[in-house]
């Protein structure tokens, strides 16, 4: 993996993330399959990193991967990277606030892509609940024998990680209605995960 | 050079004590570049967050780059960034050169398990958040569930369907502003039905 070919890759990140931090997930999950550069596993290492670390996630997520695929020249160039596209269309844009007071065609453009954008971050989300809440390589099985009528409830149960769904279906209304931060949230699933042996 | 030392260190600032990211980041923006520094006033803070939402690239990095142009123009934006990533590429260098030491420990791989029903719970929460703002409209649910069929069934790759989107904001907004100019009305749904 050359420093140009992780230059690239995340310069198009950048180019075509919609709404900041997790929206980038979506772009970053088809670059690293397609330059096989983390596991499933590894990007949920990375979210949580990202998430519990000062600073912007996309940043976060950007200097970790290219630590792990170039060292520190590799964080420095996918940092730089990902954050171009967006430093030159927002400084254009600036420059179309404060000169022109008004920003020409925007609302229609964007009335379209951030629902599109929404829809990209569930795909994500389905990637991430896949490798997060079952054992690994069974979903495809999962889905073969749903399609040819041979799916059964013993299945689905050998497929799911038990006790990390239990913990995913406790905390989604808890976060949702306590608005729970993200480092205590995770760090509190890190000593569940180690008492309850998961 | 004073004032682009400045901008450089709040962001610096701003970077190292707000974990959680973008939406974390806005009380603390407020405070110290509307409250404490007077550099934008309210108004200008929200207008500057709204766009930053709405644009390419990175939520807090966007609002950083609004604010420092007003400023100090490109030279304080270049600044404002540089002083904003730092800490991240500080820290996260640091971790993900130690990280791979312990992770194969197997009370690094249960805590690791444990944070990931968390992190898939974080995630779900936010696209539902987001999903609210951004889905509003019979139209946007359709492009939002367009986007993940052509993702996910037939593989098209997500720069392409921004693109696409791209493509067809532009085209919605040139019917629009046709239709403003003329009285000729094609019958076609303008962009203001999307959300």
């Amino acid at each position: 993996m050359s420093l140009l070919n992780l230059c690239l890759s995340f310069f198009k990140i950048g180019l075509f993330t919609v709404g900041g931090g997790m929206a980038m997930l979506p772009l970053l999950i088809a670059e690293s399959e397609k330059n096989g550069w983390l596991t499933p596993q590894e990007i949920l290492d990375m979210i949580a990193i990202s998430e519990s670390t000062p600073g912007p996630i996309a940043v976060n997520m950007a200097t970790y991967v290219g630590y792990l695929r170039g060292g520190l020249a590799g964080s420095l160039a996918a940092t730089f990277s990902v954050i171009l596209p967006g430093f030159v269309i927002t400084s254009l844009i600036a420059y179309s606030y404060f000169k022109l007071k008004n920003l020409p065609g925007f609302t229609s453009v964007f009335s379209v892509l951030r629902p599109a954008g929404t829809g990209l971050m569930v795909s994500a989300f389905i990637t991430i609940a896949g490798a997060a809440l079952f054992f690994k390589d069974s979903l495809p099985a999962l889905g073969a024998a749903l399609f040819s009528g041979t799916l059964s409830a013993g299945a689905v149960v050998q497929a799911v990680r038990v006790k990390p769904l239990l913990l995913f279906v406790i905390l989604v209304p808890v976060i949702k209605k306590t608005g729970l931060h993200p480092v205590i949230c995770i760090l509190g699933a890190a000593a569940a995960g180690i008492i309850f042996k998961f | 050079m004073k004032a682009l030392f400045d901008l450089s260190f709040v962001f610096f600032k701003i970077g190292l004590w707000t974990i959680g990211g973008g939406y974390a980041m806005v009380p603390l923006m407020q405070k110290e570049l509307v409250e404490k520094r007077r550099w934008l006033t309210e108004t200008e803070f929200l207008d500057f967050f709204t766009i930053a939402q709405s644009t390419v690239g990175i939520i807090a990095l966007n609002t950083a780059i609004l604010t420092a142009y007003k400023l100090k123009g490109i030279p304080g934006a270049i600044a404002a960034v540089l002083g904003f990533i730092t800490p991240s590429l500080v820290i996260i260098s640091l971790i993900a050169a130690f990280l791979g030491r312990f992770r194969e420990s197997p009370y690094m791989d249960r805590a690791f398990s444990g944070i990931a029903a968390a992190v898939t719970a974080l995630l779900l929460n936010t696209v539902i958040k987001v999903g609210r703002n951004t889905i509003k409209t019979l139209p946007g649910f359709l492009i939002a569930a367009a986007a993940l069929a052509g993702l996910r069934l037939f593989k098209v790759s997500p720069a392409l369907i921004i693109l696409g989107c791209l493509v067809l904001g532009l085209g919605l907004a040139f019917l629009n502003r046709r239709r403003d100019r003329g009285p000729r009305d094609t019958g076609e749904k303008g962009p203001e039905a999307l959300p």
